[in-house]
Order: structure tokens, then sequence, then C-alpha cells
């Protein structure tokens, strides 16, 4: 009985864990693409995001 | 059955999560590795190669999908592959035969693998989550070892983890080192985990596992985990900004373990002393210097598992006529290391940790003061007392190519090239203008007001 409430509430933690891991690090993602609201940019860096930003969709879809 | 199907489901969990963030899959490897699961569950799992499985999703997943932004090159982050190249040369004057092969299957795996971790495990989340898997792995074992310890008082040869027989996490040595090493984890996880929303049942949850873990440690009446425990108890509280509370904490935890030890247990201790009257602290005397005359005359070592040779004449008294015994294990981390690769290996080894205290104390140092980086020289701390307790217990036992040291060695990397690479974007926006080139402060050096304010952008 005790192994298994071992496994479980270990188990469960590391479940609680990965998932939650997983969720940030899709949310921000690399180093090298930092989400432009929050990281610190270089002055060019966030003004290409921004121009990035203006694309319409529907121009990005085709090109 | 119940354990199984859980077990079973926690496996397929860190596949189908590692197909949307590969390092998932690493980090799969790493309680594959620790809790050996296929050793614990009755169906399925213990039927399927589940380290093979993980560990080719995790490189695969790499390659495909996740290749960016490789840590720096450095001899810290390149002797595990190093160290797995020179055990494969050594093969070729292995004395061990098939046997050695055994070791070397597992041994080079672990090595590789560490190689490999810095370049998933990048971020803040990515450190956090690896640390915290170790943990929980252990944690299958601690709760039950630890809470049996309570309740039974403990005993030396009693297995009353999950682990059968006496190997891996059933071994008494090996269990108590690697509970040791959790502790300062525990530590630090319980004052700066961000996965774990941060309450008053979290933090007692990490103070549950740290004290368990003192307690399994202690109740596998092993002297190398005393020891440890004295090692660990020195270096935490030297590390510690609170030294009286500590101090207190240790003291308190100290005469706890003096009042509730049972006789069993002093007598054992007690034979720290008087080696010369204890066949088992003998016989590792005796190999001990087996090893030397033998690396004497072969300073390439043995191989893997060259112990399998050595014939040791224990000395008889007045009760016992004199014993000749063969193939007695190096019951030292380091002789282990010496027997098997020679005088290179070995340098490389003692290299190997001494560079990564080095780095780690560096570390510490540069980003103690900077409110951004605070949790790096707070693990940086908990990584030193770990390894520090893996240098203590582990001269009394041979556990130089289990993982938990080159995970702790990986970790090392991963926060240098964490804080590397944080560096390199806080200069570049402290000061990017034409005006400021060539006089951009040293990022770790940065006052915290010229960074973005509030959590960081990487801890959110």
């Amino acid at each position: 009985m005790l192994d298994l409430t071992g496994i479980l509430v270990s188990s469960i933690l590391m479940l609680i864990v990965i998932v939650r891991a997983a969720q940030l690090d899709s949310q921000i993602p690399w180093f090298e693409t930092p989400p432009d609201t929050d990281a610190p940019l270089t002055g060019l860096e966030r003004v290409r995001a921004n121009a990035a930003s203006r694309i319409p969709a529907w121009r990005k879809r085709k090109g | 059955m119940l354990r199984s199907i859980l077990l079973l489901f926690v496996y397929i969990s860190f596949l189908g999560l590692g197909a949307s963030a590969p390092f998932i899959l690493a980090l799969g490897y790493v309680w594959v590795d620790t809790f050996r699961p296929q050793e614990v569950a009755y169906i399925i799992l213990n039927q399927l190669p589940v380290a093979m499985i993980m560990g080719a999703a995790a490189m695969g997943a790499y390659l495909v999908f996740d290749r960016k932004d490789p840590p720096k090159l450095t001899l810290a982050g390149a002797t595990p592959a190093i160290l797995a190249v020179w055990s494969t040369v050594a093969m070729a004057w292995s004395v061990a035969g098939d046997f050695a092969w055994v070791k070397w299957d597992w041994a080079f795996k672990v090595l590789m693998f560490a190689a490999f971790l810095p370049y998933v495990i990048r971020s803040r989340v990515q450190i956090e989550a690896m640390a915290q898997v170790y943990l929980c792995a252990l944690a299958g074992n601690i709760i039950p070892f630890g809470v049996k310890t309570i309740i039974s008082g403990g005993g030396y040869g009693q297995n009353l983890g999950l682990g059968g027989g006496n190997s891996g996490l059933g071994e008494g040595g090996q269990l108590s080192t690697f509970c040791l090493m959790a502790v300062p984890i525990a530590y630090y996880l319980s004052r700066n985990a961000q996965l774990i929303p941060r309450n008053f049942v979290t933090s007692m949850a990490y103070k549950g596992i740290l004290v368990l873990s003192a307690v399994t440690a202690i109740g596998t009446f092993q002297r190398s985990a005393l020891v440890g425990a004295g090692v660990l108890g020195i270096y935490m509280f030297m590390r510690s900004r609170q030294k009286v509370l500590f101090g207190s904490i240790l003291g308190i935890a100290t005469a706890v373990l003096l009042y509730t030890a049972s006789g069993s247990y002093m007598n054992r201790m007690n034979t720290i002393g008087t080696y010369q009257a204890d066949s088992s602290a003998m016989v590792r005397v005796m190999v001990w210097k087996w090893t030397l005359a033998y690396v004497a005359s072969h300073p390439l070592g043995g191989g893997f598992n060259s112990y399998i040779i050595n014939v040791i004449e224990l000395p008889g008294d007045g009760e016992n006529p004199p014993e000749v015994q063969h193939g007695r294990a190096f019951h030292s981390s380091y002789f282990e290391v010496l027997g098997e690769l020679g005088i290179p290996g070995f340098a490389l080894f003692i290299v190997t940790i001494a560079t990564t205290i080095l780095s780690l104390r560096r570390l510490a140092k540069r980003t103690r003061n900077v409110p951004h980086l605070a949790w790096c020289a707070e693990l940086s701390d908990a990584l030193q007392s770990g390894i520090m307790v893996f240098m203590a217990s582990g001269a009394f036992v041979g556990i130089a190519f289990q993982p938990i040291l080159w995970y702790f060695l990986a970790l090392t990397v991963s926060l240098r090239e964490y804080v590397r690479r944080v560096n390199a974007l806080s200069a570049k926006t402290v000061d990017t203008s034409w005006r400021g080139r060539g006089k951009a402060p040293s990022p770790a050096s940065t006052p915290a007001g010229a960074l973005p304010s509030g959590p960081g952008w990487r801890q959110r």
C-alpha cells in the first residue's frame, strides 16, 4: 500500500510538472524567437517584429 | 497491477507530450533511467525496451524538430562524451571479457546522454522541469522507504523501497547517496519552483520529500550515508545566508537522530573508527590497495568490471583464519574509474568534477546579486552541495557511472549556458546605440533596473 502511495504521489506530481512545462514551453518557445511584447529586443529586431505583425494574414498564407 | 497501469500511463504521457515539446522526451529518459519503471511494473513495461524507445525518441525529436542554439563547447560539456569514447577504447584491453561489455552497454549510454542533455535543456522552464522530474523519480522510492523507516527504524541490507535485489535503487549505498543528493534539490525547489503553484501545501510537499530523503539515507544504515550527510550539512551551512537559522535546524536534526537512533545503528556507525575489525571495511581497503598496484603495472586500466580478476587475502585474527576472496567490487567511485579506465580516465573524471564545481561557484558569485538571475545562484548552490555529497559518499560506493552524477553535470552546463544566453540578450538591451558600442557593461553585473522589471520574460 505504501509502495503504491509513493508511486501515485510522485507520478501525479510529475505529470503536473511535465504538463505545465510543456504548456509554458509552447508559450515561450525558444531563445531565438521570444515574444516581442515581453522579450528584451533590440531596436532593429523590434522594428522587424512590428513590421511582420502588420502583414495581413491572407498575405502571410499566400507567400 | 494498479501500479503497472499507472506507470504505463506516465510513460505514455511522456511520449504524448513529447510530440508537442521535444524536451519532454529527454525528461522521460531521465525518469526511466532514475526510477526504472521496467523493474517496478508487472506487465507491459517490464517487457519493453522502455529506455531505448524513450532515448531514441528524445534524440530523434531533437534532430528533427529542436536543433536550436546549441551550447558553447567547453571542457565540462565535452568530458562526458570524451570519457565515453575513452571507455570504448579501453575495451580493447579489457580483462573482464563479456562481463565488461555488460557495463559498457549502460555506462556508454549514460555518458552520451549526459553530453546530449544540455542541447535540449536550455530555458528556465526546462531546467526546472528536469530537476523536478529527477526529484519525483526518486520520490517514488523515497516515500515508501522513508515512511517504512520511520515506522520500523530501518536496517542494514533491508530493502524497504520499490526495487528488488541488490542493484540500482535496491542497493543501500546507491540509494542513500542519491537521496542525499536530492536534499538540496528539494530545498531549492521548495523556494523557487514555478511549474507547480507555490503555496503552503506544495511547500510542505517539497519539505516532506526533503525530510523523507534524509530519513531514507539514514535508514539504509550505510556508513557512507553518514559521511555524506555530514558533508552535506557542512556545505549547505557554508553556502547558507541564514546561518543561525540553518545551524539551529541542523542541530535539532542531529539531536533527533541521536535520540531516536537504535542501538544497532549506533553500533554500525561506530565501525567507521574500527575498520580493521570490520571485514566489510577491511575488504575495501584491500581492494583499493590491489587497484593501486594494478594501475601501477597497467596505467591504462583494465576496462569495465576489471575488479573481477582481483584476489584479496584477508589477514586472520584470533577468531578467524586468513581468507582469500576473489572478484570483490571496487566499493569506491574513484577506485572504480582508476581501475577501469586507468590514469587517463581518472584524470578526466577528476577534471570534470573539479571544473564543474569551479564553474558552479563562479556562476553563483556572478548571479547572486542579480534579481532576475538569483534563482541560478540558488540552483548552483544546490548542485554544488549534491556533487559534494557524491564526492564524499561516492568514495565508499562504486557509482561513478550511475546517471545521477552525470545529470548534475549536465544541469550545470545547461544552467551556465542559460546565464550566458540571458546575458547576451541583456547586453543587447542595455545599450545598443552607436554611443554604447564597445562599452556595454557585463550583463551579470548590470543593475536590475536596467533590465525589464517584474518577472523575467522567460520566467512567466
